[in-house]
């Protein structure tokens, strides 16, 4: 049977605005996504072109065959962007994680309004009309007796024993504990965001420093002293060429593979590890079971982005069936990753059509 | 990497493979970080509907 058939019509409207929620994190990850991957390709293609442009200069200049220098720029680009496939690996990695923990948030809300619901409800029923006429007389009471200290400290017992019989006491007691570990879970969502801008930030600056620095710089590479003119006049144009174009394009290139992509790998490896530690404590003190990503992570990074953002697209299920019951939904997200992408997406489509349609 | 391909928001299209256009994207970020606030706040004010008590 379908679930969403089960869907109570009082909380449609909710489930609505969860499957909004999670559609519209999906966006913001696949935009955020974009933002990070062009603003790296953007730069690369700019200074390769300044390169190519500088490389046919001097294969003019030398009278050379342009393809040589081409090759070597082409060899600089790969290194450039090996480089940044290590920022974009963690930064992808790190989205995932985020979209375990707003699934997380979205249940966590879901259980709120279950509570909320289940405390409006039983704030309807003759027993706790009952209760509360006996706390409102109970209050008048206490008020006629302001001036008789003994009286009103019997009273006074006597109201906190009543307000102990609360109907609706277990509830406020859980809503209150889920409340801290909703906060939990969104300073963790928090956490991530920060992880994520620090990583593009880092990112931003190995990029430039790259593609900008003095080692890289083009002005380097067409300066020459008065040693190197006078050695470039009496050596043959092809071998200048090599040597003064080419080699040293290469030559950066190779810079980058052996000394700036070992350094980023071990600098983002020694993150990487803190990182982990900061969520495993994050899990242990919201109490939170998160979905096992092993195998989305290993996705992540075979397929992309887009990988990511069919997390949430999957989650838009889960989001409906979050007022139906909590306990089961870990094991129910699990088995939407496995229904794959196009079940899912005409699931959560479907599941949206007919909660538009229900209103 | 294959292509993000492109999304609609609110009627226009947005291509996610234009590097020329970052302006663009960061723009609808922010319409979207702020639907992302508006739709958690609407969740938060039906449970607090819920919870406030009619005599």
């Amino acid at each position: 049977m379908d679930d969403r058939q089960e869907l109570d019509p009082k909380d449609k409207n909710i489930a609505q605005l969860m499957v909004k929620l999670v559609t519209v994190q999906a966006q913001i990850k696949l935009v955020k996504s974009a933002i990070f991957i062009n603003k790296q390709k953007s730069a690369i293609s700019t200074k390769i072109e300044d390169f190519k442009q500088y490389a046919e200069g001097q294969a003019e200049k030398y009278s050379q065959n342009v393809e040589e220098a081409t090759n070597a720029i082409e060899t600089y680009k790969d290194a450039v962007q090996e480089a940044m496939q290590q920022y974009e690996d963690n930064y992808l990695n790190t989205m995932a994680e985020q979209d375990k923990w707003q699934e997380a948030e979205i249940l966590k809300m879901g259980e709120q309004k279950q509570i909320s619901s289940s405390i409006k409800e039983k704030r309807k029923t003759p027993e706790y009309k009952e209760w509360k006429q006996a706390v409102n007389a109970k209050s008048r009471e206490i008020k006629a007796n302001v001036s008789n200290p003994e009286k009103l400290a019997i009273l006074a017992e006597e109201l906190k024993d009543l307000q102990a019989k609360d109907p609706t006491l277990q509830d406020q007691q859980n809503l209150a504990h889920s409340e801290v570990l909703l906060k939990g879970i969104r300073d963790t969502i928090q956490y991530n965001d920060d992880k994520l801008k620090e990583l593009q930030n880092d990112r931003d600056k190995k990029l430039s420093d790259l593609l900008e620095n003095k080692e890289t710089s083009l002005s380097k590479i067409q300066k020459q002293n008065l040693w190197q003119k006078i050695i470039a006049k009496l050596t043959p144009k092809a071998k200048s060429f090599k040597t003064n174009v080419v080699d040293r394009i290469v030559g950066k290139a190779n810079k980058i593979k052996n000394e700036s992509i070992p350094e980023i790998k071990k600098n983002l490896s020694e993150r990487q590890h803190e990182y982990r530690e900061k969520m495993s404590e994050a899990v242990k003190n919201t109490g939170t079971k998160l979905r096992d990503t092993k195998d989305l992570a290993q996705k992540t990074f075979k397929n992309g982005v887009r990988t990511v953002v069919d997390f949430g697209r999957e989650a838009k299920k889960t989001a409906i069936t979050t007022l139906k019951g909590i306990g089961t939904k870990v094991g129910q997200t699990k088995d939407y990753i496995k229904e794959g992408l196009r079940t899912a997406i005409e699931n959560s489509s479907q599941a949206l059509e007919d909660l538009n349609d229900a209103r | 990497m294959e292509n993000l391909g492109k999304i609609v928001y609110k009627g226009s299209i947005y291509d996610l493979d234009d590097s020329n256009d970052t302006n663009k994207l960061e723009q609808l970020l922010k319409q979207l970080n702020q639907e992302e606030a508006d739709i958690k706040k609407e969740i938060a004010t039906s449970i607090q509907s819920d919870l406030e008590e009619r005599e």
